[in-house]
């Protein structure tokens, strides 16, 4: 079972799931707290909270997905659609 | 990876364990020990044994004897004598660099008491591993994700979740290290995805401080201003000013905290005119950290701020906060805290080892035969590590020049020694010899309890019997044949 093809696999779900999840999280925090009507440190935990929660989840999907292209498709699509929210000027 | 959902998660449950799960082994078995923080410390104490103090007494003493001998400190961080903790646990900085001694009540000065970092060396090891700043509190920060993830593609990964729960074969291998396993996770499951979830909140800030950065444009004094309105931040005039009295200052903010007392004093700059002193209410009827504060302008004593939280996401947060750090927790509750972070060491130990059992039977392959001579050095070896803290502490003279730093130079000495000594010998011996040696390090800890007058005393005494008589248990299993690894 440990060939080329899976190990290589499992590190691009690894690196897809650590970094890119970090990313999608970090994105959430910010596009949360850009977005929530309230004062700024209050938006700050709320959107830190909620990035903490999202990490795990989002880990978990990148070794749920069984298609690989799939899945880094949907992390991108995911990120763009955050990194809009995240810096789009209010 | 796996076609479906349940073996893909049970596969990163087992990798996601074994990667992380020796730093968790010890980050959780320090955190159940930081329980006892204080009662650790008064442990290692036996100059302190006085029963009850005045916390107000005790904290004019300390303030006195900072006056005289630490004014050039840029700041004065204290955490008020309690019933608990009778004595003014006092951080300050020398010529030395920041150090943090308890107080004596009295006399205000830690010169009459040992130095020792007492229970504070499990709290500090707890998240901050022993590694400059701020490595340690990443890795930590890290380390509570991962066993977030661990916790919960575990749940997933258990087939009959509730069945289990009345289920133990013991005597079968395996199926006996599974059931176990299954058990302690069960168990106490709210308990560890509590602790796990609300352990990456304390270090959040520092590893997920991206919504705070957006929003402040990294103008972060600003946002620790908003964090907490009562914390003055100004800088030293230079001129000198004596600092006011300090009984009117604790009486004031005594009525204003009511009947949780005062917690924590912070008096920065003290000596200038600029000085400001901050204290924080104790949270003994609330869960949350922080809920209430007043700063106090250093000469005058006069009240420069005040601050009761009431918002709702930064009340979430320090509930959150508050949940891990227990401050709040009666007795009962601090038992349970304590019961519940041994099950989730046990549960991290009888993780590590199925890693191995299940992978013992296909092929005697280096990395695995490495990870199970590992495991009974970790495993075994962290709780001889921490009892010998114990020792070390009672055995060292007390007079002796860099007392605490020689404790836990002890310890990790100790630590490091059965690694090298675990990774040369085969796990099947290893095990019991290890294991055996922690039972014999906590029965001396139990002895060094002597003369068990004062309760930490007695309580120590019999928490490290009811350890040795556990870890005996497990070295003479251990021992048995037809042990495979």
């Amino acid at each position: 079972m440990a060939t080329t093809r899976y190990r290589s696999d499992i590190a691009i779900r690894a690196l897809t799931g650590i970094a890119g999840g970090y990313l999608l999280a970090a994105l959430l925090s910010v596009a949360i707290a850009r977005w929530l009507p309230l004062p700024r440190i209050e938006a700050s935990a709320a959107g830190m909270l909620t990035g903490l929660l999202a990490w795990p989840p989002v880990m978990m999907t990148a070794f749920a997905i069984h298609s690989l292209p799939r899945l880094c498709a949907g992390f991108a699509l995911a990120g763009a659609l955050l990194a809009v929210f995240s810096f789009w000027p209010v | 990876m796996k076609r479906h959902f349940r073996p893909a998660m049970t596969w990163l449950h087992d990798w996601s364990g074994i990667i992380t799960g020796w730093l968790l082994f010890a980050i959780v078995l320090s955190g159940t020990l930081s329980v006892f923080r204080p009662e650790i410390t008064l442990w290692m104490q036996p100059e302190l044994t006085r029963q009850t103090v005045d916390s107000n007494q005790a904290t004019e003493a300390a303030i006195a004897w900072l006056s005289a001998h630490a004014s050039d400190s840029p700041g004065w961080y204290l955490d008020t004598a309690a019933p608990r903790a009778p004595f003014t646990l006092a951080f300050w900085s020398d010529k030395n660099g920041y150090t943090q001694r308890p107080l004596d009540p009295v006399t205000g000065s830690p010169d009459a008491l040992r130095d020792t970092r007492g229970g504070e060396f499990f709290y500090r090891f707890h998240f901050e591993l022993q590694l400059p700043y701020p490595w340690g509190r990443l890795l930590a920060g890290i380390a509570a994700m991962a066993l977030l993830l661990t916790l919960i593609t575990g749940i997933v990964a258990h087939r009959r979740f509730f069945a289990d729960f009345f289920t133990f074969r013991p005597g079968k291998g395996q199926r006996s290290w599974l059931d176990a396993h299954n058990l302690l996770g069960v168990v106490a499951l709210p308990f560890h995805l509590m602790i796990a979830f609300t352990g990456a909140v304390t270090l959040a800030s520092l590893f997920f401080p991206w919504s705070a950065t957006a929003l402040y444009k990294n103008d972060l004094t600003r946002a620790a201003h908003d964090l907490n309105p009562a914390a003055i931040e100004r800088p030293r005039s230079g001129t000198a000013a004596p600092l006011t009295p300090i009984a009117p200052v604790l009486r004031t903010a005594q009525q204003h905290f009511g009947k949780t007392g005062i917690a924590q004093i912070a008096v920065v700059n003290p000596g200038d005119r600029a000085a400001v002193i901050t204290m924080t209410a104790g949270n003994e009827d609330s869960i949350g950290i922080t809920s209430h504060t007043i700063s106090f302008d250093g000469p005058t004593g006069a009240i420069l701020a005040e601050h009761i939280e009431r918002r709702p996401a930064i009340m979430t947060y320090n509930v959150l906060y508050g949940l891990h750090v227990a401050r709040f927790a009666p007795g009962v509750t601090r038992w349970l805290y304590f019961v519940s972070g041994l099950m989730l060491t046990a549960l991290i130990g009888t993780g590590l080892r199925l890693w191995t059992i299940s992978r013992a039977r296909r092929a005697s392959h280096f990395g695995t035969i490495l990870v199970a001579r590992l495991n009974a050095g970790f495993i075994a070896g962290t709780p001889v590590a921490f009892a010998s803290y114990f020792l070390v502490s009672r055995v060292l003279p007390a007079g002796l020049a860099d007392r605490a730093g020689l404790e836990i130079r002890c310890v990790f000495l100790i630590w490091g020694a059965l690694l090298v000594f675990a990774a040369l010998r085969p796990a099947r011996k290893a095990w019991p010899e290890i294991l055996t040696l922690a039972a014999a390090a906590c029965a001396a800890v139990a002895l060094f309890s002597a003369p068990w007058h004062r309760a930490v005393d007695a309580a120590g005494a019999i928490i490290a019997i009811l350890l040795a008589a556990s870890f005996t248990f497990a070295a003479r299993r251990s021992s048995l044949k037809n042990r495979i690894i």
